[in-house]
């Protein structure tokens, strides 16, 4: 049975800031108190009275090109059906490449472990929503086909341009659209978030083409010298005979 | 009898040839986990990477070893590697034959064959570039974007297969050449060294500094 593409809708105008979602990740993910899957920023802009207030909740943004599915070199980070992105701890290696790659800076590595949202992949394999969208308590997160997740954000945008008239739609096509889409109240920038990331170019040929054809001709150099080597060493020590032999 | 053998590589150069031997090794495999996919479980949990920074700490501490040493025998080496005559690109048209160990009818070569010198050269060209792109993959990690992350990917990796494609060579020619007893002793015999390097012996001979 193949599962339709889903999709986490975080809507910014919504959110109360309780932070709820953090804690369902922890206990979920069973991570102690000061490791976080999800990092709050606070981002204030204009001058008082006219004063703005935008908290983004970073986490993985689930790129549907994920720059850290394609450079993990261990499988630990892979996506799923459902096209959530997901981490198996145990396969991780800490090497910190998926920090290095991701368009938006979000996996750290601590203590030789990548710390990065796993996508609860044993509730979305179930059709559940993940941890943090179940727990959400404003009704800011949900979850479910990305078609209309896509259309209920545009249409959100549209009733927040009355009041918000940079309000948008936040899934870059840079990475390749993203399976967590945000409404915003105002520019990406104005949450810290980058206006136009892309997929770094280069990594599934390098993957896919560079290490294993890097691999094969170190593997034939061997061979073809393995196949000469008796007649080569015969040679060798033959002319070495034959020039002492000449010399006397 | 002491005429039979000539004095080739000083313990300072066979030292450091061993280290840099084990430094490679110990390198490439703890590298190769993270490209060799069915490997991929051994690179779980972080230990190899510890492993691959101590040997990288070693590998990059070899050419200080080396200067500090034997200041003249690294100088010697470098200008020797990028340095070629006439008959050395002549020596060169007959590397298939000599890969089949054909030594016979070459042309005359001083202390280094002209395949020595080609192997040194890009063993230092490959130690330039994968020395940079680790030491930038290792301790540049956020200070550099997404895209030269990769670009430093992609020369660590070619490098890698590059020096392992130059290391199976120079095995194979160590034991076509029967050459591993001077690297561990420091002595050849006289009779390799008159087929081969003739220029050197005759070196030898002039100035009488190698018995």
């Amino acid at each position: 049975m193949l599962m339709p593409e889903a999709a986490i809708l975080q809507d910014t105008s919504l959110c109360i800031e309780c932070q709820a979602c953090r804690v369902a990740c922890q206990l979920q993910n069973q991570l102690p108190p000061d490791v976080s899957y999800a990092r709050f920023q606070f981002r204030e802009s204009g001058v008082f009275p006219e004063v703005s207030h935008h908290v983004a909740r970073l986490t993985c943004q689930h790129c549907a090109d994920a720059a850290c599915v394609a450079i993990c070199p261990t499988g630990a980070v892979y996506k799923g059906e459902e096209g959530l992105t997901h981490f198996d701890p145990a396969r991780c290696s800490g090497c910190g490449y998926c920090a290095e790659v991701c368009p938006f800076a979000v996996p750290t590595v601590k203590a030789d472990q990548a710390v990065r949202c796993a996508g609860c992949p044993a509730l979305t394999a179930d059709g559940q929503p993940p941890a943090c969208v179940q727990t959400c308590l404003a009704g800011a997160l949900s979850y479910g086909p990305r078609a209309q997740q896509l259309l209920r954000a545009e249409q959100r945008v549209a009733a927040l341009r009355r009041r918000w008239p940079n309000a948008n739609v936040y899934s870059p096509g840079g990475v390749g659209g993203t399976h967590l889409i945000w409404v915003l109240r105002d520019s990406p920038e104005a949450y810290g978030l980058p206006a136009d990331p892309i997929t770094p170019a280069g990594i599934r040929v390098l993957k896919d083409v560079v290490q294993p054809a890097g691999l094969l001709s170190v593997a034939a150099a061997a061979a073809i010298s393995a196949l000469t080597f008796v007649v080569a060493r015969r040679n060798a020590r033959r002319v070495l005979t034959e020039h002492a032999d000449k010399e006397g | 009898m002491q005429n039979d053998r000539v004095f080739r590589y000083s313990g300072a150069q066979r030292s450091i040839h061993w280290l840099l031997a084990l430094s490679f090794f110990a390198l490439a495999i703890t590298g190769l986990f993270l490209v060799f996919r069915p490997a991929a479980e051994l690179a779980a949990g972080g230990l190899s990477r510890q492993v691959h920074r101590i040997f990288a700490a070693v590998l990059l501490a070899i050419p200080v070893l080396y200067a500090v040493l034997d200041w003249q025998g690294l100088k010697r080496l470098v200008r020797d590697s990028f340095t070629y005559d006439r008959d050395d690109l002549r020596w060169l048209a007959r590397l298939p034959r000599y890969f089949l160990g054909l030594a016979h009818d070459l042309p005359p070569q001083g202390r280094l064959n002209a395949g020595q010198k080609l192997h040194h050269a890009l063993v230092i060209i490959g130690y330039v570039t994968i020395s940079v792109s680790g030491l930038l993959m290792w301790l540049g990690k956020s200070l550099v974007g997404p895209g030269a992350f990769v670009a430093a990917l992609w020369v660590h990796n070619i490098t890698t297969y590059a020096l392992l494609i130059l290391t199976v060579g120079h095995i194979y020619f160590v034991f076509v050449y029967g050459a591993l007893s001077g690297m561990l002793s420091g002595y050849v015999s006289r009779r390799y060294a008159e087929l081969e390097h003739p220029g050197w012996l005759a070196e030898l001979d002039r100035t009488a500094v190698g018995r």
